[in-house]
């Protein structure tokens, strides 16, 4: 799937907090489900704090390439990955 | 990550993973075994209650767990879900369930509560005679059923009490098989706690040795965690005795900080200093975090410590110290320890 195009939201049932620079993700979880607890190293959570419902993965991808060394297909690269697995989790939803 | 793993990661920062916040001590029920004194402090109004849970947030607080009294007695108890659901909580609701209709469970729905907590003590004659409120059984009976119709999580728990022992295996069946929801663990409602105000009257309504085993039994046997021979670690005594201002803390009505809802602490109020200053500073706060399972001297090589519940707001209510050792809490431990040895004598 394509997802540079697409716009990142913070799914709704979650819980969070970012707490000296990472951010701990809870997944509260449907009726009969357990709950997901994830803590974000650094990169994890500026990407975190860049999801706003506003702009795209390809625009976060630009915020960051910015900031980091990497060229920025390997930034591509591990955002697209980093953001695969949010999905799974289901702390975002596009 | 587990929970316990957050917990701890979260404490070693100094940062309290869950805080049970009070919001009233009104309640339309009266329940007989209720620790809640007769004085109704002067309630926090809408902004002071948002401004305490700006200050949970800030600190680092994810876990928050909104008590009573009975939270839906508050006009703006809406407005303070929705509050506490846009600073991203996890919310605990802990609630009788009676004023939730379904207009209330459209808003509770909305915030996305992690769970709603309901307390039922029986079926409808036993309840009803703890509650001392006629209907009130039918009125959470239909509150369940209302939230679980809107996919919201609910756990049932209740008092293990003369009043309703027997009948409580009954009452786990019926809440898990009738209402689809889950029961709420089977040896959290076993401790019964004196008033604030210091009256020993729930004492009353504790089990005796007798029916203490009985029931423990009862419990073992239908619950399918329960095991023969159970392993349970033999705590280091090094570890911290329990989580009172160290993972956890609870707030009141009128916004004092205490340690938990055992152990209420004095000159603690967040109007007049900084939850931080509170926190890190009050000399109990630090007295419980500095505890260890070996200062209880008194239970050092104690043989029935694996199936002890230790609980240092329950020694200082008994005995006039956090280290002390706990008649009640050996009592408890006791009947454990012999309910599983019948169950061992059943299973062979």
């Amino acid at each position: 799937m394509d997802i540079l195009s697409k716009i990142p939201k913070k799914s709704p049932d979650i819980a969070s907090r970012i707490i000296d620079e990472e951010a701990i993700i809870i997944s509260l979880g449907q009726s009969g489900s357990g709950e997901t607890i994830e803590v974000l190293n650094f990169t994890g959570t500026k990407i975190w704090e860049l999801i706003d419902g506003k702009k795209s993965v390809s625009e976060i991808v630009r915020r960051l390439t910015e900031t980091h060394d990497e060229p920025g297909k390997i930034v591509e690269a591990d955002v697209v990955g980093f953001f695969n697995k949010l999905l799974t989790s289901k702390f975002v939803y596009f | 990550m587990t929970q316990h793993e957050l917990r701890l990661r979260l404490a070693r920062r100094g940062i309290p993973w869950t805080c049970l916040f009070e919001l009233t001590y009104r309640c339309n029920l009266q329940c007989v075994h209720c620790y809640l004194g007769t004085n109704n402090p002067k309630e926090m109004n809408t902004d002071e209650v948002c401004g305490v849970l700006d200050t949970l947030k800030q600190v680092g607080c994810i876990s928050l767990i909104l008590s009573g009294g009975e939270i839906f007695a508050r006009k703006d108890i809406v407005k303070i879900l929705q509050y506490a659901r846009a600073s991203h909580f996890a919310l605990r609701l802990f609630t009788n369930g009676t004023l939730i209709d379904r207009a209330m469970a459209e808003a509770i729905a909305q915030v996305k509560p992690w769970v709603v907590e309901i307390s039922l003590y029986g079926f409808r004659d036993v309840h009803e005679q703890v509650t001392r409120v006629k209907g009130s059984f039918d009125d959470t009976v239909r509150a369940i059923e209302i939230l679980r119709g809107r996919q919201i999580r609910v756990y049932v728990k209740s008092v293990v009490m003369k009043q309703n022992w027997a009948e409580l295996p009954g009452l786990q069946q019926y809440v898990q098989r009738k209402l689809k929801v889950q029961w709420r663990s089977i040896d959290g409602g076993l401790q019964i706690s004196p008033c604030d105000n210091g009256s020993k009257r729930p004492f009353l309504f504790r089990l005796s040795d007798r029916q203490l085993e009985k029931y423990m039994l009862a419990a073992l046997t239908l619950n399918k965690t329960a095991k023969r021979n159970p392993e349970i670690r033999a705590a280091g005594e090094n570890e911290h005795v329990c989580g009172a201002a160290f993972t956890a803390c609870n707030i009141t009505p009128s916004g004092e900080l205490n340690p938990c809802l055992q152990i209420r602490a004095k000159d603690n109020s967040l109007k007049s200093k900084s939850f931080t200053e509170i926190w890190q500073e009050h000399p109990l706060f630090r007295q419980l975090r500095s505890l260890r399972r070996g200062d209880r001297q008194e239970c050092l090589g104690c043989k029935d410590s694996v199936h002890c519940f230790l609980c240092p707001g329950m020694a200082l209510i008994e005995r006039g110290s956090l280290s002390a050792r706990s008649p009640e809490a050996c009592r408890l431990a006791r009947g454990w320890k012999n309910a599983y040895r019948l169950l061992d004598k059943h299973l062979a």
